[in-house]
């Protein structure tokens, strides 16, 4: 009997990859055959050794001149490229730390921030200037430079004029 | 190369390099048949994974890269020394165990080394590495009812040279 067919099959069976049909022909065909049998167990047996043998291991001298050789590519890649992303600060913790430089350097300058630092320091900017309205009653006198240019008569009073002012204001 | 590994992509040699530097070793050792060029051959394969996990290649399944890797640096290395393995050259066995005398284990071994290489190595990825069909075949660059095939044969040429030691009756 030519049982070639068979023993593709018992190879497939050693592996594990019979269909279901093949799988039921083959037990029947080894009911009958002594040869496919004898087979089989020679086949399962050689693998198994097969499967047992021993892995030589890496020897050390070898495993040193990978890490030496795995050393150079790493280097080599750093002199060719860019840093490792790992020598550098995260993306998201760089962004972050630049808006908080932000934050703190515009809140000493001016603003809520600032004047939670720095109410009243010497290093306090000026505030912005005010517009002010004076009202003038008779006898003031306008004087610009410390040098009188007007005096307000009974008909002007009430004259409602404004101006610009930086630091203390009133009227003279 | 326009950069180097991450720390992700060094974690992942390292635990690539730990996990199968022996399977790749003994591969090799098990194709060329010799220490100096089996070490050759797994130094050329780890740089090259350190460059491919650097270049972000996709490596979809790492033991399947490694060993298509191997073997084709093996089929280079042996084209171009013109060498063929040879019995003496075949890696030692294990220590004989009970169920398992030397003289059987050594046969098998010297029986493996004996074959041709696309025999050898078929059994090797399948008996001692444990692939499947469907990763042999994408290791072997072949179908996979080749592999089925070549299996067969290969086991074929195995029992013939171990008639003497596996005697049909």
């Amino acid at each position: 009997m030519d049982c070639s067919y068979y023993e593709e099959l018992l190879s497939a069976r050693r592996d594990g990859e019979l269909t279901p049909d093949e799988a039921m022909t083959l037990e029947k065909h080894l009911r009958e055959c002594p040869v496919c049998r004898k087979t089989a167990q020679i086949i399962d047996a050689v693998g198994g050794v097969v499967a047992s043998l021993e892995k030589m291991p890496l020897p050390g001298k070898i495993e040193e001149a990978i890490v030496s050789g795995v050393r150079r590519e790493r280097a080599a890649s750093i002199e060719n490229g860019r840093q490792p992303r790992y020598y550098r600060i995260p993306r998201p913790v760089a962004w972050a730390a630049v808006v908080l430089m932000l934050i703190l350097g515009i809140g000493t300058l001016s603003g809520p921030v600032g004047d939670m630092f720095f109410r009243g320091g010497r290093n306090r900017q000026p505030s912005a200037p005010e517009v002010q309205k004076i009202i003038l009653t008779e006898n003031d006198v306008i004087s610009v430079n410390g040098r009188p240019v007007q005096k307000i008569t009974l008909s002007e009073t009430d004259v409602i004029m404004t101006r610009t002012v930086s630091g203390q204001s009133g009227k003279s | 190369m326009g950069h180097s590994l991450d720390m992700a992509g060094e974690k992942r040699f390292t635990a690539a390099f730990e996990a199968h530097k022996h399977d790749v070793y003994d591969f090799a050792l098990r194709m060329l048949g010799d220490t100096d060029s089996a070490g050759d051959v797994t130094q050329e394969v780890f740089i090259r994974l350190y460059r491919s996990l650097t270049d972000h290649s996709a490596i979809l399944d790492l033991k399947s890269w490694l060993f298509i890797c191997t073997r084709n640096l093996c089929l280079n290395y042996r084209r171009d020394r013109g060498r063929e393995i040879s019995l003496e050259d075949a890696p030692a066995s294990r220590q004989p165990t009970v169920d398992q005398p030397d003289r059987s284990i050594d046969a098998v071994r010297k029986a493996l080394a004996a074959l041709d290489t696309k025999f050898r190595e078929a059994i090797i990825l399948r008996e001692m590495e444990g692939f499947s069909y469907r990763e042999i075949a994408h290791i072997l660059q072949i179908t996979v009812p080749a592999v089925r095939m070549l299996l067969y044969k290969a086991r074929l040429a195995l029992r013939e040279k171990l008639k003497s030691t596996y005697p049909m009756r």
